[in-house]
């Protein structure tokens, strides 16, 4: 267990997957700066500087994660994954309820359930890599998976946080594609999932939430409820035009029509204010992202890196789509970050990790 | 243990680039559509700028000629609820029912109506506010709006108005001077607000956004003389209302301007929006008496009538068609100065048929009447004037004495400013500077509203000669005498006009309008006042038993000012004229007031009924009454008896036919005295011979009745 970085690591150091990070880290910063610049006089507003101070912290844990080998975290995966779990647990204990869900920890500095997303990736790949699904044995080879998966989201779901509970359930299928499971499996997984949704909906959402998946489907039933935000992001966005409006020239987003924009609707500010331009610049680099994150891990030698490097992609994936796909009125408003551009320290640092881990598998690509 | 499954995994992870390009695309191929495809985007974010709140912004204050704070803006706590985000359960509703004591019943019904941003209570004292800030209810917000106060209560209410619980001016000097004062008003996104504080925001300093200020011609402390000497006149006479101005005939400016009722605009909110209007500028009321004031002024101007002509009343009656006008009791001879110190109605008539219908509503047309005088007052009145072509011979009978016609107090006092002044008219003012927010200098310079160029309606000559006749008036045996003062002259004008019954149609007997309009000091006018009450009750009702006191208390105080210390005269016991009444046998005295009682009703007939221009009507206009006689067709019906003019009395009292205007003779032979008199129908009286020197009525005077004779001196010594 090497906590160096050998010359030969060096030198597959993967400058172009660091590359792409880096400029998404800077874009995210100049936009975030334009969100919270309403209402600041001079200089940077706290949001700003904290959000600095915080790539500063991650910067250092990424380059932390980048000494130890990969594979260490195989053997660690089951104790930092009933870590995250225990702290989950906290939070439902000690936590404060914020905007109605109970998920942050230490006075909102810290919430568990964007480690335990990472925790549970850690622990799937190294379920699937030790014993692969065999297509012949039908249902009983999801078992296993399920029993790890269930676990974290129970605890979100009894957080309240329904949009990062379902984002961690996504994370958990990526999976399911890249290995082999029988027709029957696909069956009952999508029996369960309906049965699941109805069951959801009838007893697992509150009222405003499905309220918010109502106004989803008719964003403008009722323009100042929960379809608020929908229907002013997509105003927001539709003001940027071809070009935006320029660098902090967004009148939706500098007369804060839009309350959560410096955090889930951040994709809003940069529409309005770069336009598509900047909408598809910004997609690009996501897309670029996450398909170099896919060739990581079918260029890595080794089954664990590999499943690994996919269930990060997973971590980037979900909440990048989800997040625009919300922003542009294409599915229901559910607090997801966008990663890398939304306000928070521990979705940042949760990205950051993922970011840390590919990098890892990837420059180890040779090393075996 | 890599080698099977990875490379499956190895062919997933390609077949998942597609996947996820596909995902990516989808997006992309969204933002297009909204970004670029549709401008609905664009177009409604401009339209939500525009629907975001609008904060009305500060409003300049309002100050008195000496800079006393009429009116100013303060800033008052107003209760708002989103009702999305207010969560309507039992006990939050009850709670916040408590904190604004409001009944919670209504209040549920009030938010279950709205579903937007909905202001529940509205100018609330700061201790409601603090009780609803301790409830810390979500969807409940305290925006601090900018509130109007009045320091001054009802002190010159009707005259300022009052500004809308949004800040919009919306009577009086708040409307009339609404866009100067408003300044520019601030919006504010909803969601902005709904975070509270957005005044607090950077973006909308108050002050950056203030309106301008405005100082008026008003002097509170006349203004405060005026409305407490008002009040205390309609209490005593029971009148429904009433209103006192006070103008400065040099400058036009108006000093004061005194309602009853009035209304505090603090409580506007509490106020029927009716009794907010100001009647002196938005009602147009009959005169009465006063009229006449202006009929002589515009004869003398004209030289139709001249200052030492006199009238034959003869029996106090005058036959128009269709109608008899009557004068309180029959007073004689009049010269104009006497025509206005009785306020006879005949001899009014006779005058204003001399003067003829068109020079008539021109000249009432020149002092102001028939159009608003251009304060600029919000709703102002032109008054009543129907044009002259459509007077029939009573109209423009009843014109000559005040009714008929409805003229704004405004416009009363104006013209009287006409007389008292110089004989120019000057628009009347009550705004005299205004003051731009300048955010560089803390206070801007005032600058002064620049008053409008005068008109010459009558020679100065004119003016002062008809002040002269209004100072007697004022004397012990005018009309007017009420309005006296101490140690210096007066000259006024009283006027008495039944209000119109409009159910019935008629002109009431019971509900009058009783005017003075006066000038003080008469040689030297400082102050015009203008004082009426709106249907005073009891036998004292006329304008010179209950206005003309008020005048003389208000422009006894208000001279003050001037540097003029004077005080209502007393007033003497006894006012009739004993000499005047006995030398003239009249009616008993409760029959001439059953005549007068009933003297309007045939008035209203007779001009409703379709009545021909008859030979009554009055005669061509002329300019001197040398060429009346020519002028003047003569058609005499009963043969005439040489008579002394004093010795009418003896007559029996007869109708009066068609006026005669007595030639002027003098200078003339006895022969061409002869022709002359016969073309007039005229009975001669001839003493001496040679040119005439001498006659008798003089000349120009006006004889209504059938006693038609003329005694004429004649001397060859002449030339």
């Amino acid at each position: 267990m090497s906590m160096s970085i050998d010359r030969r690591s060096l030198q597959y150091f993967d400058w172009v997957f660091l590359g792409i990070a880096a400029a998404l880290v800077f874009f995210a910063f100049v936009n975030l700066a334009s969100a919270t610049n309403a209402g600041v006089e001079g200089g940077m507003s706290d949001i700003v500087r904290r959000q600095a101070l915080m790539v500063g912290i991650c910067s250092v844990v990424l380059v932390i994660i980048l000494m130890i080998d990969y594979r260490h975290f195989e053997r660690f995966a089951p104790l930092l994954y009933l870590g995250s779990l225990a702290l989950l647990a906290a939070t439902l204990v000690i936590a404060p309820e914020t905007r109605g869900a109970r998920a942050w920890l230490f006075e909102g500095r810290v919430q568990p359930s964007e480690y335990a997303k990472i925790t549970l990736v850690l622990m799937m790949a190294r379920h699937f890599h030790r014993s692969p699904p065999d297509p012949s044995t039908g249902l009983r080879q999801l078992v296993k998976p399920i029993l790890i998966a269930a676990p974290p989201v129970a605890l979100i779901l009894a957080q309240k946080d329904m949009g990062v509970a379902l984002l961690t359930l996504l994370v958990a299928l990526t999976f399911l594609p890249f290995v082999r499971i029988s027709a029957r499996a696909w069956g009952g997984l999508a029996a369960a999932g309906v049965g699941a949704m109805t069951a959801l909906w009838a007893y697992g959402l509150r009222p405003y939430q499905q309220q918010r998946i109502l106004d989803f489907l008719d964003p403008e039933r009722d323009p100042l409820s929960s379809g608020y935000q929908a229907m002013q992001s997509r105003i927001a966005v539709g003001a940027g035009g071809l070009f935006g409006r320029g660098w902090m020239e967004g009148t939706q987003t500098q007369l804060r029509f839009l309350p959560t924009q410096h955090t889930d609707f951040i994709f809003s500010v940069l529409a309005e204010e770069w336009g598509f331009i900047g909408c598809i610049i910004v997609l690009s680099l996501f897309l670029a992202m996450l398909l170099w994150g896919l060739w990581i891990a079918s260029s890595s030698k080794d089954g664990f890196g590999a499943m690994l490097a996919v269930g990060l992609v997973g971590t980037l994936f979900w909440p990048a789509v989800i997040n625009v796909a919300m922003v542009l009125g294409l599915a229901p408003v559910i607090g997801v970050p966008l990663p890398l551009f939304s306000y928070g320290g521990s979705a940042m640092l949760a990205a950051f990790i993922s970011l840390g881990l590919l990098l890892n598998i990837s420059m180890r690509r040779y090393l075996f | 243990m890599r080698s099977v499954e990875l490379g499956g995994a190895g062919r997933r992870v390609a077949s998942m680039r597609w996947v996820v390009l596909a995902f990516f695309l989808v997006l992309s191929a969204r933002a297009a559509h909204l970004t670029v495809v549709t401008e609905r985007g664009e177009l409604r974010a401009q339209g939500q700028l525009e629907s975001a709140l609008t904060l009305p912004a500060t409003r300049g204050v309002i100050v008195d000629r000496n800079g006393i704070e009429l009116a100013l803006s303060v800033r008052a706590p107003s209760i708002y609820v989103l009702p999305r985000e207010f969560d309507a359960s039992r006990a939050n509703v009850i709670q916040l029912a408590k904190a604004l004591g409001h009944r919670a019943s209504a209040l549920r019904k009030r938010l279950s109506k709205r579903d937007r941003f909905t202001f529940i209570a509205r100018w609330v004292g700061e201790d409601i506010a603090a009780r609803v800030e301790a409830l810390d209810l979500p969807g409940v917000g305290i925006v601090m709006e900018p509130r109007r106060a009045y320091p001054a209560d009802e002190l010159a209410s009707s005259l300022l108005g009052f500004s809308n619980i949004d800040g919009q001016g919306a009577r009086g000097i708040e409307q009339m001077e609404d866009s100067w004062l408003r300044g520019k008003p601030v919006r504010v996104s909803v969601q902005r607000d709904a975070k509270g504080r957005l005044l607090t925001d950077k973006r909308v300093e108050p002050e950056m956004t203030s309106g301008g200020d405005v100082a008026l011609t008003i002097d509170m402390t006349m203004q405060a003389e005026a409305e407490t000497a008002l009040r205390a006149a309609v209490e005593k006479t029971g009148a429904i209302g009433g209103c006192v101005i006070t103008l400065d005939p040099a400058t036009g400016e108006i000093l004061a301007l005194a309602e009853a009722p009035g209304f505090n605009p603090n409580l506007f909110r509490e106020t029927p929006y009716e009794l907010t209007r100001s009647a002196a500028f938005q009602d147009a009321v009959e005169p009465g008496s006063v009229m006449k004031a202006f009929l002589i002024a515009a004869a003398l101007e004209t030289g139709t009538i001249h200052p030492r002509q006199r009238f034959d009343t003869g029996d106090g009656t005058i036959d128009i068609p269709g109608k008899k006008i009557r004068d309180h009791r029959p007073y004689g001879v009049l010269d104009p100065a006497g025509t206005l110190q009785h306020s006879s109605n005949v001899a009014s008539v006779m005058i204003a048929q001399l003067l003829g219908p068109e020079a008539h509503d021109d000249a009432l047309r020149a002092f102001g009447f028939g159009s608003t005088t251009g304060s600029g007052f919000p709703s102002e009145s032109n008054g009543l004037m129907r044009p002259w072509q459509d007077w029939k011979a009573i109209d423009h009978a009843t014109v000559a004495f005040g009714q008929g016609i409805g003229v704004t107090s405004v416009q009363l006092a104006s013209a009287m400013a006409v007389l008292a002044g110089d004989g120019q008219w000057r628009t009347p003012r009550i705004v005299s500077a205004r003051r731009r927010t300048d955010h560089a200098a803390k206070q801007a310079e005032w600058q002064r509203v620049s008053p409008p160029a005068p008109r010459r309606v009558v020679s100065e000559e004119t003016a002062d000669r008809v002040m002269k006749m209004l100072e007697s008036v004022v004397s012990a045996e005018g009309t007017g005498r009420k309005a006296a003062l101490e140690g210096l002259a007066v000259a006024g004008k009283t006027g008495t006009a039944q209000k119109l019954d409009r159910e019935r149609g008629v002109y009431s007997k019971t509900r009058y309008t009783a005017w003075f309009m006066g000038a003080a000091p008469a040689n030297d006018p400082k102050l015009v006042v203008v004082a009426m009450l709106d249907e005073p009750k009891g036998l004292a009702h006329g304008g010179g038993d209950v206005a003309a006191p008020l005048f003389a208390r208000v422009a006894a105080g208000q001279l003050a000012h001037v540097g003029i210390f004077t005080r209502p005269a007393p007033i003497p016991a006894q006012p009739r004229s004993v000499q005047l009444a006995a030398e003239k046998p009249e009616p008993a005295k409760t029959k001439a007031k059953m005549i007068e009682k009933t003297k309007s009703a045939p008035a209203r007939e007779a001009s409703a009924a379709p009545v021909q221009r008859v030979a009554m009507n009055p005669p061509p206009r002329v300019r001197s009454v040398d060429a009346l006689p020519k002028a003047q067709p003569a058609t005499p019906k009963k043969s005439a008896r040489k008579v002394q003019p004093d010795a009418q009395t003896k007559l029996p009292h007869v109708s009066a036919g068609p006026p005669l205007f007595v030639p002027d003779f003098r200078g003339e032979t006895v022969a061409s005295v002869r022709a002359m008199a016969a073309r007039e129908k005229i009975q001669l009286e001839v003493r001496g011979e040679g040119l005439a020197i001498e006659q008798q009525p003089a000349p120009g005077t006006i004889v209504v009745h059938s006693r038609r004779n003329v005694w004429v001196a004649f001397s060859s010594e002449a030339r």
